[in-house]
């Protein structure tokens, strides 16, 4: 048995990765390090916090001034959910324009769109649980706009917030979504994602024009001696985030007094910009046929040798989409 | 005149009047006031709406022209005074009443003319009702209303009466409420001489006047050892102290100026006095010390405003200490002003805790960059090396 696992150790030391890969190529791991950040001082902060109306926004108060470092584990976990999400976003991103969601991967990168909209109603869920004025009133906007959308907008809002009004009842199930249902869905998949990940590695980058393909490089040290790099410099922004920017907590929330103008976090502003764009029926099917096609784009991209004309397709849709979200987005954001 | 008057019928509709057509000017005026829907100028002045000539004027058919003064408060009453006109209107019907027990009243039935009657304040044609920000008789106006004759030095002169109470009360306290805050509570000429049966205020009842906003103030007024001073004509209570028209925003060198008039230096109730205005000066200064520091620091760290409920606590215990010290009570006043330095003080160390705490932060923050910048150095070095010591090996294979 020992030196079955001692072989498995020496397989996994000389383990190689493609030598072509830039720095793009470790926001995977950079994102999953992130995660694991945001699993640790949640469960930290899942010590201190209440999570009923009445004691919610106080539990919180208490986190950030009575509990020692509270208030540095309460803003690594609020900008590390921002930062998680960016990176989430950019990865996806990585992955589509270097095709790498190709023959073997293809499961690969349904896991991981699964694995981003997971960590978006993450994102999501966790917005409420601060119970201040934008919190109670982002959610009561968010819920204002899904009930627009005929037919699955009902759905949504029975399945998420089942049917309530915002108070106690979907304070507790969000709480119970956020830190009971979603760390089980997101674990499952990050372990599936990472195993397929070990088993089909890297996918190799096509070298320069001109260049030659040279041999992988051992995973460690070089590979993780760059991963270390990398999360150190992030962790560091990370930091200085955090320090410089304490995260913001208003009054606490008060149905009583509604909070004009308020806006959903940033990666749902060409969401909530395009519900309200276009009718509500037209908005849902828009963004189920974006999610659906993001499905299928390793079936509609299955060859790895493409004419050019194909190619340029290929990376002008992906653009368009980019663009196209980040407009919406920043549109949103003016409005 | 006043059967004449009192034969008149009121009108319930008006008929068309010929009046406008000589009066204009009046008519004009006249339209824009309180009276232009129920009375007509023949209501008030008498004579024959029909008639477009001279004959309008006959006595025959009432014309008494211009009221004069001493006519014109009865004239007003005639409708004021009545229940049943006024209940409509829902406005009060005493005002004829305590006109004639006022200062006013009381003199224009001596026959003086040149005392103020209804129209002085009110106007004439274009009555405005209080409401109006242009009418002589809204809160913001009385001032200057009563200014016409108050602050005219000829007048005044003749009554042996001063004449700069308007300029006096536009500096004061209550003044600067009335008018550059336009606070809704900030009284005016009428709230403390009353309106209608404005009287002068005599030593004995001013408290009673200041006690109506000021009430805490005044109890604790009564409960101290100045209340029996007051009785016995020693002093005129808040006046004494605080002045009347040219009341300043109290402060605590009154315990230096004002104490003395009456206390000599070296007695045991100025010593009361300086006491008093030690322990209202250090809570003071510990409270507007402690929202200070928490203004500049809550800059860099939001989160000191969980400490503003406390900082209200202690501002709250001063400002109870306030009118307390009116009793001149040491004691009272030490227990309220020592609850409140002592709140504020804490509320200050628990501030400057979070400030040096954050800038504690800044110097982590540091220290973790230089760890981070040194690693990642350290690490690329090493691999730097490393692929270095890799294509040597190469080469020498090579070979």
């Amino acid at each position: 048995m020992f030196s079955s696992v001692r072989e498995i150790f020496r397989a996994e030391w000389e383990r190689t990765v493609p030598a072509h890969i830039n720095l793009l190529h470790y926001l995977g791991a950079v994102t999953l390090i992130f995660l694991l950040l945001e699993i640790t001082t949640g469960i930290l902060l899942m010590i201190y916090y209440r999570p009923s109306a009445g004691e919610a926004y106080y539990s919180i108060g208490v986190i950030m001034d009575e509990v020692r470092f509270g208030w540095l584990i309460r803003a690594l976990h609020r900008w590390g959910a921002d930062l998680l999400i960016l990176l989430s976003f950019l990865h996806l991103i990585r992955v589509y324009f270097s095709r790498a969601y190709q023959a073997p991967r293809q499961l690969n990168w349904n896991v991981g769109i699964v694995l981003l909209i997971v960590i978006i109603t993450f994102g999501f869920t966790g917005t409420l649980l601060t119970w201040d004025q934008y919190a109670y009133w982002s959610t009561d906007s968010a819920r204002e706009i899904i009930s627009g959308v005929s037919v699955l907008g009902d759905i949504v809002l029975t399945l998420i917030w089942g049917g309530w009004q915002i108070g106690e009842e979907v304070l507790l199930r969000f709480y119970a979504f956020h830190v009971g249902v979603l760390p089980w869905i997101v674990v499952a998949f990050l372990f599936l994602h990472v195993l397929l990940v070990w088993r089909f590695g890297i996918k190799e980058p096509v070298p320069l024009r001109g260049g030659r393909r040279l041999p992988p490089v051992p995973f460690f040290p070089d590979f993780a001696i760059n991963l270390l790099i990398a999360v150190l410099i992030t962790g560091g922004l990370l930091l200085s985030i955090a320090i410089f920017i304490p995260p913001p907590l208003l009054e606490r929330a008060d149905p009583l007094s509604p909070l004009l103008h308020t806006q959903p976090r940033w990666y749902l502003l060409p969401v909530r910009e395009l519900l309200e764009s276009v009718s509500g029926g037209t908005a849902a099917l828009c963004i189920i046929g974006f999610v659906a096609l993001l499905f299928l784009v390793p079936a509609l991209d299955r060859r790895a040798a493409q004419p050019t004309w194909k190619l340029i397709l290929h990376r002008g849709i992906g653009l368009l989409w980019v663009v196209g979200w980040v407009f919406l987005g920043v549109r949103g954001y003016l409005r | 005149m006043l059967a004449v008057l009192s034969v008149l019928p009121g009108r319930e509709a008006r008929a068309e009047e010929s009046c406008a057509t000589c009066h204009p000017n009046v008519k004009t005026e006249a339209v824009e006031g309180v009276h232009a829907k129920d009375l007509s100028c023949t209501d008030c002045h008498g004579g024959d709406p029909t008639v477009v000539t001279m004959e309008s004027h006959s006595v025959a058919a009432g014309y008494i022209g211009k009221p004069s003064r001493v006519d014109i408060p009865a004239l007003c009453a005639r409708c004021h005074a009545d229940p049943n006109r006024m209940k409509p209107f829902g406005l009060a019907t005493d005002q004829y009443a305590q006109y004639q027990t006022s200062g006013h009243g009381v003199r224009l039935a001596q026959g003086d003319t040149k005392t103020a009657v209804c129209t002085d304040c009110h106007g004439t044609h274009r009555m405005l009702p209080p409401r109006e920000p242009t009418s002589p008789t809204a809160r913001r106006n009385i001032p200057e209303t009563c200014g016409r004759c108050h602050s005219d030095q000829a007048l005044m002169g003749a009554y042996k009466m001063p004449a700069d109470q308007v300029e006096k009360f536009r500096h004061s306290v209550h003044g600067i409420a009335l008018f550059d805050e336009e606070h809704p509570s900030a009284p005016t000429c009428a709230t403390c001489h009353g309106a209608h049966g404005a009287i002068a205020l005599h030593v004995g009842s001013i408290s009673m006047v200041c006690g109506h906003c000021h009430s805490r103030t005044r109890e604790y007024f009564n409960e101290g050892p100045h209340r029996k001073a007051a009785d016995e004509g020693k002093m005129s209570e808040c006046v004494s102290c605080h002045g009347y028209h040219d009341i300043a925003h109290p402060d605590r060198t009154l315990f230096d100026t004002t104490c003395p008039s009456c206390h000599p230096p070296d007695s045991p109730n100025f010593a009361t006095a300086q006491k008093l205005k030690t322990l209202l000066s250090r809570a003071d200064e510990a409270v507007e010390t402690c929202a200070a520091d928490m203004t500049r620091i809550a800059r860099l760290f939001p989160t000191v405003a969980h400490y503003y409920p406390r900082l209200q606590q202690a501002k709250a215990h001063f400002m109870e200490a306030l009118p307390v010290q009116h009793s001149l009570a040491v004691d009272r006043v030490d227990d309220l002003t020592r609850s409140a330095r002592s709140i504020a003080e804490d509320v200050r160390a628990s501030v400057h805790g979070v400030e040096q705490e954050g800038q504690l932060r800044y110097v982590v923050l540091g220290g973790a960059w230089v760890f981070i910048l040194f690693t990642a150095g350290v690490a690329y070095l090493y691999k730097k090396e490393r692929a270095r010591a890799s294509i040597q090996q190469e080469g020498a294979e090579r070979d």
